[in-house]
């Protein structure tokens, strides 16, 4: 009985989500951000770097000619000068987005190592030695500069979609989670005006089915808005499974969040600035996704962590299917958490304001 | 019983309980008035017998039912309609009864046939938010009675209708009692309330302050008063004279005595009036 009630409630409130338009704007979103990832936004964008240059050798060749070239504006990075192996270190780490470059030798260059972060294009990195060998070969005169690389963190994104296609992990999260954050609100706070909450507390209806039906109700939206973006993005050749699966349980997670949050309201204007704010701080991890050395404990302890990147692998697979598994495990949890929570948060705030 | 109060207490957290320690019985197949000016406790009371509020203080059974302790089964005995139509108006009438009977572990009445009791049938298509208030009103009633209810409470139910859907109420409320349901009455309308109910209690500031049929409540503190017509000098006259006073009496004696009375009627107070003299104040 409990699950008939749940399909019915679910069947209700997929219906006012038609009727109030949702739907539509979903939908309508879903077009634009369609049209953003193919049309608007590159394959690839050029960032000015920044180099770490450590040169180790006494003449310092290669540290007066990146002076140089700064000072003649012929640079197209930012070069920052260090002297010691902390130092280069410390620099390195400083951002996600720095290159380093140790010039090993004595009185000239002998080797040159270009030092990755990991998340680096292959196509940006041959470029990039090309340049060097191009540049500072001919300080060597006769004798052949040796070239190394090596990575900080190896494996973080060896094969990078083009730029647009890898906005759309953020695109999905978007609209399927934070949008639904704003239409799960509307939808609670308009059965709360209508005050047919109230009407449904004096049938055998428990609460338990009635956050899961809106939750699910919203699950469902969310996979028409990413099932678009990605049909018409990447099409077809994808690990369909895996993203709706993401998708779905985290628009479940982030719409049971909402609700125990909105419940705390009496009208949708009141609960305005609490579910901007929630939006922002559910929203930070986003940074961590175009800063992968961004990843205080504090942000992957929200629930919005683990589906951004479960779904990067579910678009751009690397093959560390844990990412995928460990993420997917991570929202369930957070589910078998958050739904007694909000059912609690429901029953306590319900009863008391007699809603 | 299916209801029984004892010594309920309500606190909103206020100087004054919102209910102050009211106990009541309501029997099978009564209907039992609860009347009172806005503000007197009625709506919480009504709130704490539907489950909507807890039971802070006292003890409340329902339908047999510790409501301390009664689960989610309960509300298949029982129906409930609300002073405000709390419908979903994006749904149509027929959606909207259909959704509810769904909710119910028991069987349900037909939503058609609710609809065409209540005279919804050729609105049974629309959308709630095209209803007007007598429509939307109704159509809460139908919900009410979607489950069969052996307990119907009915908070302000011809609250902002028209006479005439004012009475199909009345005549809606006496054939459910007929057929066995028990109602419990909320309201501040005491000609509803004379009209309907078996028993009434007057509730102010939170406590009974009166609980009887409607008529011993009349004869009890209401006044005797009879209305005579008769004729003095070939002009129609007429007098109101309470039985209550011993002058006045007399001068019926003597009116019936000279043969000139034309109409007598006896005059009983009104509900409203007996409420007033009890509470010291009026119901609106």
């Amino acid at each position: 009985m409990m699950v008939h009630r749940f399909l019915t409630l679910t069947a209700k409130d997929l219906r006012l989500i038609v009727r109030g338009h949702m739907l539509t704007v979903v939908v309508a979103v879903a077009l634009i951000y369609v049209g953003l990832v193919n049309f608007v936004v590159p394959e690839d964008v050029i960032v000015k770097p920044t180099v770490v240059l450590w040169d180790q050798t006494t003449v310092q060749s290669v540290r007066r000619l990146f002076e140089a070239a700064v000072d003649g504006g012929a640079a197209d990075a930012e070069i920052i000068l260090v002297d010691t192996e902390a130092a280069f270190e410390e620099a390195m780490a400083v951002h996600g987005n720095r290159l380093g470059l140790r010039v090993e030798g004595g009185e000239t260059p002998e080797r040159v190592v270009v030092t990755y972060q990991g998340h680096e294009n292959p196509e940006v990195r041959r470029l990039l030695e090309a340049s060097l060998r191009q540049q500072l070969g001919p300080l060597r005169g006769e004798a052949p500069l040796t070239f190394a690389t090596e990575t900080l963190q190896p494996g973080t994104a060896p094969e990078r979609p083009p730029f647009n296609l890898s906005l759309l992990p953020i695109l999905i999260f978007t609209e399927a989670g934070m949008i639904g954050l704003l239409l799960a609100a509307a939808l609670f706070y308009s059965e709360k005006t209508e005050g047919t909450l109230r009407a449904y507390r004096v049938t055998p209806g428990g609460l338990t089915e009635y956050l899961l039906a809106k939750s699910v109700a919203m699950g469902l939206l969310g996979l028409v808005s990413t099932t678009i973006v990605t049909l018409f993005t990447v099409g077809l050749d994808v690990n369909w499974p895996a993203i709706l699966g993401v998708v779905f349980l985290s628009a479940v997670v982030v719409t049971l969040v909402t609700l125990v949050a909105a419940n705390m309201f009496q009208t949708i204007s009141q609960f305005l600035f609490t579910g901007v704010l929630l939006n922002l701080v559910l929203a930070l991890p986003t940074v961590s996704y175009f800063l992968p050395g961004f990843a205080p404990v504090w942000l992957r302890w929200l629930p919005t962590y683990p589906m951004i990147f479960a779904l990067r692998e579910a678009y751009f697979p690397t093959g560390a299917e844990a990412v995928l598994t460990g993420a997917v495990g991570q929202i369930l949890l957070t589910l078998v958490v958050v739904l007694p929570l909000a059912v609690l948060a429901f029953r306590r705030r319900l009863i008391a304001r007699d809603v | 019983m299916v209801i029984k109060v004892e010594e309920l207490y309500y606190s909103y957290g206020g100087e004054r309980n919102a209910v102050d320690g009211i106990s009541f019985e309501v029997e099978k197949g009564e209907i039992f008035g609860f009347l009172g000016p806005n503000g007197a406790g009625k709506s919480t009371t009504q709130n704490v017998l539907t489950g909507l509020l807890p039971v802070q203080k006292g003890r409340v059974e329902v339908a047999g039912r510790d409501m301390r302790r009664a689960g989610h089964d309960l509300y298949n005995l029982i129906g409930v309609s609300f002073e405000n139509p709390n419908i979903y108006l994006r749904l149509t009438g027929l959606e909207n009864l259909q959704f509810f009977a769904s909710l119910y572990d028991r069987e349900t009445a037909d939503p058609m046939s609710l609809l065409r009791k209540v005279g919804l049938e050729e609105a049974a298509h629309q959308r709630v938010a095209a209803y007007s208030k007598g429509m939307r009103q109704k159509l809460v009633l139908a919900r009410s009675l979607v489950n069969r209810p052996e307990i119907w409470f009915l908070d302000e139910p011809t609250a902002g209708l028209d006479p005439t859907t004012t009475q199909w109420v009345i005549d809606l409320v006496r054939e459910k009692r007929d057929e066995g349901t028990t109602v419990f009455l909320t309201t501040h309308n005491m000609h509803v309330a004379d009209a309907l109910c078996d028993r009434v209690a007057f509730l102010n500031e939170g406590r009974i302050v009166a609980m009887d049929t409607p008529r011993n409540l009349k004869l009890r503190y209401g006044e005797k008063l009879v209305t005579v017509e008769h004729r003095r000098d070939g002009r129609l006259e007429r007098e109101v004279l309470s039985l209550s006073d011993e002058r006045e009496r007399e001068r019926l004696a003597e009116l019936v005595r000279l043969g000139r009375l034309e109409t007598i009627h006896s005059e009983e107070a009104t509900l409203e009036e007996v409420f007033i003299k009890v509470t010291g104040r009026a119901l609106q």
